[in-house]
């Protein structure tokens, strides 16, 4: 076990003068000496719920990035078929094409942690109850099917 | 705050080497059969290692972590276990504790990490031990295991946690009906012990120094939605600010490590929904605020 | 040393001090109130009450009822006057906690809901599910931030009562934050410390409740009034003590020796009522103090079950059902599981008597005006004289709030017309206090945690459930050797900071003060009355020489000084108290004769 440092020091700390209290007399000293830890920068890997969050943040970076590639892919689109051929290439780039699948998993990451989390936000209330969070996250992947569903019809039928 | 005879554990104890016991000698209450490290079963029970943290603000400048060899049975709470050190090895150990289950919110502490109340946390769920025993993260230690409480009780204060009339609502005698259903609005925000696990596993309030924080919102939020309250416009500017309800990043870990299912995170999030719904309308209606 | 000056000085942030508290605002909002209490409000140890607040509504019940049941439910030790009043203004006041936001059980159309309750006639218990208190105490707390002119001392430890030519003049407390004592100067003082269920080994209570309160007032001056009624819960967890609401009964548990019987039928609460339809003043719905007797006499005859924290019987909820336990009983429910490990939806809940509650305390009239001017005492640390000699479930909340607020009246009122001036011969005396006990710290021989374990089982054993004149002796005796040994006590922590081990022990010498009142109040009472219960030949009341309170007035040294007064009657004479079958006969002999006398104030 470890053991007291011993060192006696004298309080320090200003005295607190009636902010509660109602006195007008002068505060006596005060022997407060607060010890104030302060947040580590790793914070966020400490437990699994802080890494899970960390997770879910990071997760729209990659989705930004990719995003990102998307926009420029337009971009050189409407600048004309060389442009759009040098884009085209560039895809098939290895780093390209792990960004690409880092995006498809963490776009997947990022869509159902927001689901599991909708449960908090939207609170639906049934006489004295509330609806089960699991009908409200169901309602969200069911939307999730029909956008998806609609999308690739619309593409299919290109 | 205080100690008191209950609640001892029942066996031999041990003092740690350089452990003084100070006062009359450690009392040995009739020998139990040990059996360290058993899983919590009808009879379980033995000695754990408690790794309390200590810190004394007229003698040192850091904390450091102090060993208590402590004997417990299946009944023995976190709590207990810290009374009977207490009580027999170290008078000077100094926690909060008054009403021993569950509803006063004095005993929040880190058991290995993790934000607890000490007189609902069992002894037998860490066997065989080491358990580290510290004061509640994120918050300013005023000695051993007592934190500074008075920023929560700015906020508190901040959010008026009280029924606000309003001429247009005159209050009907000699009381409001309110439907259980209109209290299933409100009511699990209203079950709030101030017990500030939440605020130690919030991450942005050890970084946001001014936020509110998860309780005092949801207290505000328990107000917004009781009919009997016609308070909302008034808390909006306090919850719609930089110190706010903004800081809050839907971690989600207040509402894990809330004892009373209070659900704090979702409180804060339908604080922003609304607050939102309040700025589109005066976007939309200026001026019509009428927030509710 | 700090010096503070305001008018009203409310000591306690439970329900009784803090409803004061907004009282005295109300009345004069010039006025300066200061809320002095050792820990936050909202950690005050009214937060455990669980069950429910008493507060007549509806047609079925009446005034008149509500005063029969707590006069005959205190064994006629109750002031009348100090009856009355209260359950005239008592659903007032739940109306106006409904009003401050308190979340009342409720019908489906929104109406409040009322439950039933042990020894009242009807059911007229408002509930917040089974966190009555919780839910009170917190709308109080709360509430009370919207007042301006209300400042608080938090984690303030008082000491003791500063006296000017015999009137109160302030107090002198200590800021445990900032490791120093201050002297509050006040115009008024009004004691609000809660109980004080700790001086004995099992009991209900949370750590903080000590009796320091009554200590203080009762050095003061002020006599402590009926403190050998000392009320048993029937059922607390063994072991810890943790206390298992009467609301459980009320909506319908039975108990159950270990043969599976419910042997209260046997013990003049019968007929046995179904399963399933609980009839007030009934078997499990009779007082507390019938059924805590029961108990020992089931476990006298061998009749109770054996676990592991000691002898215990059967509290039995199964029937209710899942469902309607986790809506009426939530907190019960978890609290079963979490400390006994039980479900009780599933199987029953194991449970004993513990010491729950003082029925006396320091004395006052209607007006919570203690003997010594300038001092009102409220709640569980006074004797209002409403409980008398037991008293009924339900009606402590319902006191709190209804004495509370006239508590604050008044002494906003005395405050007003006779402010105290500072003087600098007070200081010097607030000086000379705070001195006497931080001299403490660092001194002594006797551990403190010693002696307060001795004294917790000297209680049980002199002067628990049922008691005789040398069992009560020989406690007598122990706790004047402990007062002795007290006075080496060991105060190891020097810390000016949070000083715990300084602070339990002066709740120590508090509880010394206390339980020394208890033992001496009960050894002259040579008769058997609601919560006394003697075996040694005074096993009936006996209104001839004991219908009066007793009164006990410290003395510095040797034991308190002991004599009696009589009981304030105003409508209800002194008839035969009895429930179940017999009580149905009783009570029609002893309704109230003339409801239109409403005992006034004497
Ligand atoms: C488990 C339990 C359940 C109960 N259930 C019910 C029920 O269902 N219905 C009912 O009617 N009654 C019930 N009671 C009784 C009732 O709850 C109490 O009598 C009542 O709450 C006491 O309130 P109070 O305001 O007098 O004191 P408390 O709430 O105990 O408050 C005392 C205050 O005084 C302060 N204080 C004490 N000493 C000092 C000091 N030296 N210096 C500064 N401050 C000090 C404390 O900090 C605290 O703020 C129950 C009691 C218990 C223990
Ligand atoms: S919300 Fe939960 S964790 Fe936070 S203070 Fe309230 S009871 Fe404690
Ligand atoms: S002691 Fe009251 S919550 Fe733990």
């Amino acid at each position: 076990m470890s053991t007291s440092t011993g060192a006696r020091q004298e309080p320090t700390g200003a005295g607190r003068t009636g902010a509660r209290s109602p006195g007008r007399m002068p505060a006596a000293e005060t022997h407060r000496r607060p010890y104030r830890p302060t947040t580590k920068r790793t914070w966020f890997l400490a437990n699994r719920e802080y890494r899970a969050y960390a997770l879910r943040e990071v997760s729209s970076v990659v989705v930004g990035f990719f995003v990102f590639n998307l926009v420029v892919g337009l971009v050189c689109l409407h600048r004309g078929l060389e442009s759009w051929q040098w884009w085209v290439s560039l895809q098939t780039n290895p780093l390209n094409l792990t960004l690409t699948v880092l995006a498809v998993v963490m776009s997947l990451v990022h869509a159902t942690t927001w689901f599991q989390a909708t449960p908090k936000i939207i609170r639906i209330q049934r006489g004295t109850r509330y609806v089960a969070d699991f009908w409200v996250v169901a309602q969200h992947y069911l939307l999730l099917a029909v956008f998806a569903a609609v999308v690739y019809f619309w593409l299919g039928g290109l | 705050m205080t100690e008191s005879s209950h609640g001892h554990p029942g066996a031999g104890a041990s003092a740690a080497d350089g452990v003084q016991p100070v006062g009359a000698t450690a009392e040995q209450p009739e020998p139990r059969p040990r059996r360290d490290g058993a899983a919590a079963g009808p009879e379980a029970g033995g000695t754990i290692t408690l790794q309390v943290l200590r810190y004394r603000p007229d003698r040192e400048d850091a904390p450091y972590l102090q060993d208590f060899e402590v004997p417990w049975r299946t009944e023995t709470s976190v709590l207990d276990a810290l009374t009977w050190v207490k009580d027999n090895l170290e008078p000077s150990l100094t926690f909060r504790w008054s009403c021993r289950m569950a509803i006063c919110g004095s005993c929040g502490f880190m058991l290995n990490g993790e934000p607890k109340l000490g007189c609902e946390s069992f002894v037998r769920d860490y066997a065989p031990g080491p358990l580290r025993i510290e004061p509640l993260a994120n918050h300013a230690v005023e000695r051993d295991l007592v934190v500074d409480l008075e920023p929560f009780m700015a906020s508190l204060r901040a959010v008026q946690p009280y029924v606000i009339s309003d001429d247009r609502h005159p209050v009907p005698e000699p009381g409001n009906r309110q439907t259980p259903e209109q209290m299933v609005a409100y009511g699990q925000y209203s079950q709030c012990i101030n017990c500030m696990l939440c605020y130690a596993a919030c991450p942005q309030v050890g970084l946001a120094t001014d936020f509110l924080g998860p309780a005092a919102v949801t207290l505000a939020v328990r107000y917004n939605k009781d009919s009997r309250d016609h308070g909302a416009d008034s808390r909006l500017p306090i919850l719609d600010n930089e110190g706010g309800i903004w800081p809050c990043t839907f971690v989600g870990a207040c509402s894990t490590v809330c004892p009373k299912g209070v659900d704090p995170a979702a409180a804060i999030q339908q604080a922003k929904g609304a607050t939102a719904q309040a700025w589109a309308a005066e976007f939309i209606l200026p001026h019509r605020g009428e927030g509710r | 040393m700090q010096t503070l000056r305001t008018d009203v000085a409310i000591i306690g942030g439970g329900g009784a001090g803090l409803r004061a508290a907004m009282a005295a605002a109300d009345t004069d909002p010039q006025l300066q109130v200061l809320v002095i209490s050792k820990v936050y409000p909202m950690r005050s140890h009214t937060v455990a009450a669980e069950g429910g607040s008493a507060g007549v509504v509806g047609e079925d019940d009446s005034l008149d009822r509500h005063f029969a049941d707590t006069v005959s439910g205190g064994d006629w030790l109750c002031d009348q006057d100090v009856v009355r009043y209260f359950v005239e203004h008592a659903a007032e006041e739940m109306y106006q906690l409904e009003r401050w936001g308190c979340p009342w059980s409720r019908r489906p159309n929104g109406e409040i809901n009322v439950r039933r309750f042990g020894g009242m006639s009807q059911p007229r218990t408002w509930f917040a599910a089974d966190k009555t208190g919780f839910h009170m105490l917190h709308t109080l707390f709360q509430t009370s931030l919207k007042y301006p002119s209300i400042s608080r001392l938090d984690e303030h430890q008082a000491l003791d009562l500063v006296t000017s030519n015999g009137r109160v003049a302030g107090v002198v407390v200590y800021n445990q934050r900032d490791g120093y004592p201050v002297f509050v100067e006040a115009g008024a003082v009004v004691m609000a410390t809660g109980g004080a269920g700790r001086v004995y080994a099992q009991n209900t209570n949370g750590s903080i409740v000590t009796g320091d309160g009554m200590a203080m007032a009762y050095r003061a001056g002020a006599p402590l009034r009926d403190m050998e009624f000392v009320q048993f819960h029937p059922t607390g967890l063994p072991g810890s003590g943790i206390l298992i609401t009467e609301g459980c009964r009320g909506e319908g548990g039975v108990l159950l020796n270990k043969d599976g019987y419910r042997y209260l039928q046997d013990y003049g609460l019968g007929p046995e009522t179904p399963i399933g339809s609980p009839q007030n003043k009934y078997m499990e719905l009779g007082p507390r103090d019938r059924l805590s007797q029961a108990f020992w006499h089931e476990q006298q005859a061998g009749r109770t079950i054996s676990t592991p924290q000691g002898e215990a019987v059967h509290l039995d909820l199964r029937h209710l059902g899942r469902k309607y336990l986790e809506e009426r009983l939530p907190m019960i429910c978890h609290l079963a599981e979490q400390y006994v490990g039980i479900d009780p939806a599933r199987d029953p809940i194991p449970v004993r008597p513990a010491v729950h509650y003082m029925n006396g305390g320091i004395e006052t009239d209607v007006t919570t005006a203690t003997s010594v001017p300038g001092l009102f005492a409220v709640g569980e640390c006074a004797s209002s004289g409403l409980h008398g000699a037991n008293r009924l479930g339900s009606n402590s909340l319902a006191e709190l709030v209804v004495l509370g607020k006239v508590a604050g009246q008044q002494a906003a009122a005395l405050a007003a017309e006779d402010p105290v001036g500072a003087s600098s011969s007070l200081r010097q005396e607030a000086q000379d206090i705070a001195a006497t006990y931080l001299v403490m710290m660092g001194r002594g021989t006797e551990a403190p945690a010693r002696i307060r374990r001795e004294l917790g089982e000297a209680l049980e054993s002199g002067v628990g459930i049922f008691r005789t004149g040398d069992d009560m002796a020989a406690t007598a005796r122990t706790v004047r050797e402990l007062k002795e040994r007290y006075t080496q006590v060991q105060v190891v922590d020097t810390c000016p900071v949070y000083n715990t081990d300084w602070a339990s022990t002066i709740e120590l010498g508090a509880m010394l003060d206390v339980a020394d009142v208890i033992v001496h109040s009960a050894l002259r009472r040579q008769e058997s009355r609601g919560s006394h219960t003697r075996l040694d030949g005074f096993t009936s009341r006996d209104d001839e020489r004991f219908l009066a309170h007793t009164r006990a007035h410290f003395r510095a040294s040797g034991v308190p000084e002991i004599s009696y007064h009589p009981v304030t009657i105003t409508t209800m004479p002194p008839a035969q108290r009895a429930y179940g079958a017999a009580g149905k006969t009783a009570d029609a002999a002893a309704a109230p004769r003339n409801t239109e006398d409403q005992g006034a104030a004497q």
